[in-house]
């Protein structure tokens, strides 16, 4: 079948080894290898941002992503992000302001979220619309979601 | 007359009880779930906008390891579908009105187990 790559990368601080098709995308890997199930898969071409993570610290979708191009670098999956202040902070707020519908966009829109946080402590409206402008809601609950990321940023 | 103040919850906001969990990416869709022994579906679809079903062989499909079923439109003899669903029938069996239309739809025991468009 396809050829396999032996990679190793550091996984929400732990460092995982994995032998993976190339052909893999890191959802996959991250999903049906890995059991890490937080990370969604959305629409598979990095159209709806549902399957973002950190790599490396930035925000990528994880479906555009080979597995391959895992090795080497950290990646953090919202499971990882569990004890982060600031990813805490937006996730009380996504609660708080009813920016969870059905949910299924919500782990990429916090992780996404978190990061405009990290750039910009007090972003304005346009700024949170623009930062999250990768990641769909098909509830389409938008005010909400910039609402929360708003109220978000205001408790620093 | 004196109106009597109740409590109530018109106009509050009710933080929605799964949204935490939701958030933190610890729920459990459906395609999240991975049983022991648990079986995947797949469904072939058009790949035309409109065509007529000739023929499908489904015989290979049937030969491959690992798969438990295919089936297809002649495996439903009593489709009966009302109202606007009349032309768009679970699976369909003499023709295809757009692309994506259901072909034929196959369980196995892989996720990954590729149905092959000959047509």
């Amino acid at each position: 079948m396809s050829l396999a790559v032996e990679i190793e990368f550091r996984l929400n601080g732990v460092v995982r080894r994995a032998t993976v098709p190339a052909d893999m995308s890191a959802l996959v890997m991250l999903r049906d290898v890995l059991g890490l199930t937080g990370t969604k898969y959305g629409c598979g071409e990095g159209e709806c941002g549902a399957c973002t993570v950190l790599v490396d610290g930035a925000c990528i979708n994880s479906c555009l992503m080979f597995a391959v191009d895992c090795d080497g670098r950290e990646v953090t999956t919202i499971e990882g992000l569990a004890a982060d202040a600031r990813v805490e902070r937006v996730q009380r707020a996504f609660t708080a302001h009813g920016a969870v519908q059905c949910g299924f966009c919500t782990p990429g829109m916090v992780i996404q979220a978190s990061r405009i946080l990290a750039q910009h402590p007090h972003p304005d409206r346009a700024t949170i619309q623009r930062g999250l402008e990768g990641n769909l809601c098909r509830c389409t609950g938008y005010k909400k979601i910039i609402d929360a990321v708003a109220a978000a940023a205001d408790q620093t | 007359m004196k109106i009597i103040e109740r409590e109530t919850l018109i106009g509050k906001r009710i933080p929605k009880m799964d949204a935490p969990e939701k958030a933190s990416g610890k729920t459990r869709y459906i395609h999240d779930i991975d049983l022991p022994g648990q079986l995947w579906g797949k469904i072939l679809r058009s790949s035309r906008v409109h065509a007529r079903i000739k023929r499908i062989d489904v015989s290979k499909a049937k030969a491959l390891p690992g798969v438990h079923v295919v089936i297809t439109a002649a495996d439903i003899p009593d489709q009966r579908p009302i109202g606007v669903n009349k032309d768009h029938p679970a699976l369909k069996g003499d023709k295809v009105r757009c692309i994506r239309d259901e072909i034929a739809a196959h369980v196995g025991a892989q996720r990954t187990v590729p149905l092959k468009r000959t047509a």
